[in-house]
């Protein structure tokens, strides 16, 4: 049963990890586009607060 | 540029959650109905991957077939979102390739005694990967632009010719792999029912679990773009302010007085 619940796992654990990143991915990109805070060059304001 | 608009924003709109929900379900069906399949005489307890393992390797031809077709409108079109479902479908079908082996090692330690054999199907198997995360790689070396999207459209035609060899692999050479069940030319479906439902439930489920990551990396995608292009925008801006307004000289710093060459004399 070991090889069967390895298998399985692994199927499991690595599609998981991938959404998870997809998920997670997508809602930093959201967050930063609404907050103006995106790539690089930030806004001074945004460079210069604490 | 990329667009910006708010329904380019909003992609995925209603398909996203009802793919996620929809994958969600029929994943955890296809581990009931997997883990529940009846031991077989040759291989006991082991033939229980076959609700995943054959379908995750099905995934990874669907993703190659995707972002190939991806490509070819991609070349013909130059349109980004095709490049954008071509670079999505490469990098969704490197996983589901990756699990694929993965999957396919931990089943042939039982019932080969070994992790990995280089053997035909395998092998080839790990070269469509190779090629799969050096187009992954090459993409993210080379800036945005129609250079980046035609070498990435060339990457998705080579992994297309390459699953032929893939797949038939155990037809052509001689293979360690079994022959194929379902997609091979003279199909050997002599599973029993329960088999046949595990594994149909599982290919439907992981073909909508990759539709839904497309769905999510197309996003990111065209994210990514939109942020590159407004920081592009703010650098310009600031630029052009500092020349407009240059900042304020900070003033000399005194020190001690330096002798002069009169003075040291």
């Amino acid at each position: 049963m070991g090889y069967v619940a390895a298998g399985y796992l692994t199927v499991l654990g690595g599609v998981a990890a991938y959404a998870a990143w997809l998920v997670r991915r997508s809602r930093q990109l959201t967050g930063d586009r609404r907050s103006g805070s995106v790539g690089p060059t930030r806004p001074r304001e945004a460079r210069e607060a604490p | 540029m990329a667009s910006t608009t708010p329904a380019a924003h909003r992609s995925g709109g209603r398909l996203s959650p009802l793919l996620g929900w929809a994958s969600l379900v029929l994943v955890g069906a296809t581990v009931g109905l997997g883990l529940v399949l009846p031991k077989t005489a040759e291989q006991a307890e082991y033939s229980r991957l076959i609700a995943v393992h054959p379908p995750v390797a099905w995934v990874s031809y669907v993703a190659v077939g995707v972002a190939s077709v991806a490509a070819i409108a991609y070349l013909a079109s130059r349109r980004a979102a095709f490049d954008r479902v071509n670079a999505a479908s490469l990098e969704v079908g490197a996983v589901f390739t990756a699990l694929t082996l993965a999957t396919g090692s931990i089943w042939s330690r039982p019932t080969w005694g070994v992790w990995w054999r280089w053997e035909p199907r395998l092998t080839t198997e790990a070269l469509l990967l190779a090629v799969l995360v050096g187009a992954i790689a090459l993409r993210r070396a080379l800036p945005p632009g129609t250079g980046r999207g035609v070498v990435t459209s060339i990457f998705s035609l080579a992994t297309l010719g390459l699953l032929p060899i893939v797949h038939f692999s155990v037809e052509w050479w001689r293979s360690q792999h079994q022959p194929g069940t379902l997609l091979a030319p003279e199909p050997s479906s002599n599973a029993d029912t329960p088999y046949l439902l595990a594994m149909f439930v599982g290919f439907l489920a992981f073909t909508v679990l990759y539709a839904w990551m497309v769905v999510q990396r197309v996003r990111i995608e065209r994210l990514e773009e939109q942020a590159d292009d407004l920081a592009l925008g703010r650098a310009i801006a600031e630029r052009r302010a500092e020349r407009a307004d240059p900042p304020p000289v900070a003033p000399a710093v005194t020190g001690p007085a330096v002798p002069t060459g009169e003075q040291a004399v």
